[in-house]
Parts: C-alpha cells; structure tokens; sequence
C-alpha cells in the first residue's frame, strides 16, 4: 500500500505545485459608455468617418490607415479616466508601471492592443453589439516635441481614440492627450491601425 | 451658462454696437508704426504658441471600487538566453524564406524578444482557460478573429511584463490574413486574423480561438498573409 501511496502522492505533485502558484489578479473593466445617435441607439462609424478624421486632421497619405472592421461604435470622452485608471491597474497588476514605461524599450502598440482588448471584453459583457470598439494604434514618426515628448525623429506609438471630440491621442506613460488635428507631427503618420 | 434661455446668445463686436474705439494719439501711432516696422523686418521674433497639452487624469478611485477578477495562474515566463535581439531585417527575411509572397509588418520597436518554443504552447494552454473568467466569446466585429488575436497578444505582452522581460517587445504579433486554404477549423474563402510568434524554433502561426499552432512553413495561408502587426 505504501509505495502506491507514494506513487499516487509523486503523480499529483505537479498539480499541486501548479494550484499553488498564485493566479493572476486583474482589474475588471469598467464599461465604456458609447455615443447614441438622435435616436437613442448606439452611433456607428465607418471608413468614411476615419477618412474625414484624418482629413480633418491634417493627416495625408491614407494608404496607411487599416481598419479590421466595417462598423465600430463611438466612445464617449467622459469614458476616458476610467479607461487610462485600467490601464495602469491591469499594468500594475503584472508588477508594470505605465508611468515608467518609458525608460526601457518603449511599444505603444502593446498599451492600445491591451486597452482595446479590455474595452472590447467590456463592452461585450454589457451586451452584444456588432459593432467594434473604436480603440486604435497610430505610428509617427517624431519630428516635433509634444510635451514631454521630443522630436528626436524616433518611430512612437500611442493610442488613437474615436470619440464625439473626434479623434483622440492618448500616450499612456505621459498621460498626455490632444486631438490629432492638435498633434505636432500629424503629417508624418506612418500607420493608422483599428 | 446660459443666462438668458429665450434669446439666442450673441456676441457683440464693438463696432457692431456702435462704439468707435478713441483715436490713437500721434505718439502712439508713431510707436506702434515703429515696432510694426521693426516686427516686419526681423520677421517673426515670438515663436508661435505651442498647443497647450491635456493630461488625462485617470479615475483610479472608482476603478478601485470594481472587482477584480482572478486569472489562472500563468505559466513561468522563460526568457530566451539570447544576447541578440531579434532584427525587424531578420523578421521579414524569416518571412521570405517561407514565402514568394511576404507580407507587409508594420512595427514601432526595430528588434524582438524571442519567446521560448514551450513557453509558447503552455501559454496557449493557458490562454484557452481565460475564456470563462473573462467570459470571452466570439461575436461578430465586437469580439471577433481579430480581437481574439489582439487579445491573445495583449496577455503575452503582459504575463512577459510579469516575467521582468526588460530587453523588448516580445516577438508576438497578429496577422490578418486571406484564407485561401481551410485552416484549423476555419473556412476557405473569408479574410481572417491569426497569431505570429518569433520563437527559438522559428516562426509559428497560432489560431487563437482554439489554439492551434503551426509552423510558417507549413501553415497553409502563409502565401496571402496581408499584414503583420508586430
């Protein structure tokens, strides 16, 4: 009896050790309130309303604009402290500081797939939409200080928002935000990804 | 505010109101010649107002106040004891030795942590059991291929942040995708997103909604892979 035991007790060994690694604590997300049309339903966008965007702000060559999907909602801007607080909790939450990011190899990528991923998660258990979480990424080149941040000619990422003031840069380890028309190297976009 | 509901708010100019600004004094109308002229000579001498920049300020009281939601323990990262990064150059030559077709690979970060090949496929395992604490299902274009995708590449980039992978970005991005072959339970015929991965063993193709890995070489569609999202 005793060996089985033993057998039994060895099997279940890597079981235990993997229950007794601790899981993962991660901040739920709150809902994001989206714009409603003048009929009360949720507004949809489309390419057009991207392509006037960038055309409204300054933005050329859109070519380099990709949109995954047809239809996407509108985020309302009040949503938006409540989006930047989960980002930098879900960041925490692996033992990241957004605020810090910056002083290693910066990817702006990484915090708007993550930032849309939790919005669509959001927005999903809430109810079902059929429409896209209008959650983006945009790629310039810096040619010209914003902020904090230099024109040293550096590829950058941030986030690109779709809300009712338009279109929305967000640089989450700054926290600074401006319209597109108001970003300082608007003209050298090199990608638009939704 | 508006303080007067019935009538339309205006705004007066001055002149329109009838009022005349007083006549400029010869002396001053000398000094403002003087500084006019002085301006237009030396063109510009103030540089022009820089935007005011907004700062978001994140609510995180309220976030306090929701759940928390706990996740599976994650598998324990392994870093790839590589002293080099893996080059975007050496990225899209990878990509051109597995196809006549390569695709277009969109990136912020020049250079890429590869991930170690079974730390891959016990994050994919990991992965699937997110579904039901963070009740992810498919639903079309608010949770559909390519959030799956995205997601599947958000949890990497955070569980190597949790690792302490400070070199880079880890090599895992998504792909969207023409299938002209069925591939791993998904139809021919339709546009679709899947997962790359730049491991030690190469470069993988992952189907994030059922985990189902691949080698490039060998996954069927790598010859209309429309663009990577590194």
């Amino acid at each position: 009896m005793r060996p089985r035991l033993l057998i039994l007790l060895l099997a279940g060994l890597p079981l235990g050790a993997a229950a007794a690694r601790p899981g993962l604590q991660f901040p739920e997300f709150p809902a994001p309130v989206l714009v409603q049309d003048q009929f009360g339903t949720t507004k949809k966008i489309g390419l057009l309303y991207f392509l006037r965007g960038l055309h409204e702000s300054g933005v050329r060559g859109y070519e380099d604009l990709d949109l995954v999907d047809a239809e996407y909602a509108v985020l309302h801007s009040d949503s938006l402290p409540s989006l930047a607080a989960w980002l930098e909790v879900a960041c925490r939450s692996v033992g990241a500081n957004v605020r810090l990011a910056r002083q290693g190899p910066y990817d702006g990528m990484t915090y708007a797939r993550l930032l849309e991923v939790g919005a669509s998660l959001a927005a999903l258990r809430e109810r079902e939409l059929a429409l896209a979480i209008p959650i983006g990424v945009i790629i310039c080149q810096r040619r010209r200080a914003w902020g904090s941040l230099p024109g040293d000619g550096e590829r950058d990422a941030y986030i690109l928002i779709a809300t009712e003031r338009g279109l929305l840069i967000y640089d989450p380890p700054t926290r600074q935000l401006c319209a597109l028309s108001d970003y300082p190297n608007n003209s050298t976009v090199l990608k638009i990804q939704f | 505010m508006n303080q007067c509901p019935d009538r339309p708010v205006e705004t007066v100019r001055p002149a329109a109101a009838g009022r005349r600004s007083p006549p400029a004094r010869p002396a001053r109308r000398w000094a403002r010649g003087v500084i006019g002229g002085l301006l237009l000579a030396l063109g510009t001498p103030f540089p022009a107002a820089a935007a005011e920049i907004e700062y978001l300020v994140p609510d995180l009281a309220a976030l306090a106040r929701r759940p928390m939601t706990e996740l599976p323990a994650p598998p324990p990262w392994v870093a790839v004891a590589s002293p080099n990064l893996w080059k975007i150059e050496e990225v899209t030559a990878a990509f051109r030795q597995a196809t006549p077709r390569p695709p277009q690979i969109n990136y912020v970060r020049s250079a890429f942590v590869r991930l170690d090949y079974h730390w891959l496929v016990a994050y994919v395992d990991w992965f699937a059991h997110l579904r039901e604490p963070l009740k992810i299902h498919f639903s079309d274009e608010q949770f559909d291929c390519d959030k799956f995708s995205r997601c599947f590449t958000a949890f990497a980039d955070l569980l190597a942040k949790k690792g302490g992978e400070k070199r880079g970005s880890i090599a895992v991005g998504w792909a969207i995708v023409f299938n002209d072959q069925p591939f791993a339970g998904i139809a021919a015929g339709i546009s679709h997103s899947v997962v790359i991965v730049g491991t030690n063993e190469g470069l993988f193709v992952v189907e994030p909604q059922n985990g189902t890995i691949s080698a490039l070489r060998d996954y069927p569609n790598r010859d209309s892979l429309l663009a990577v999202y590194l």
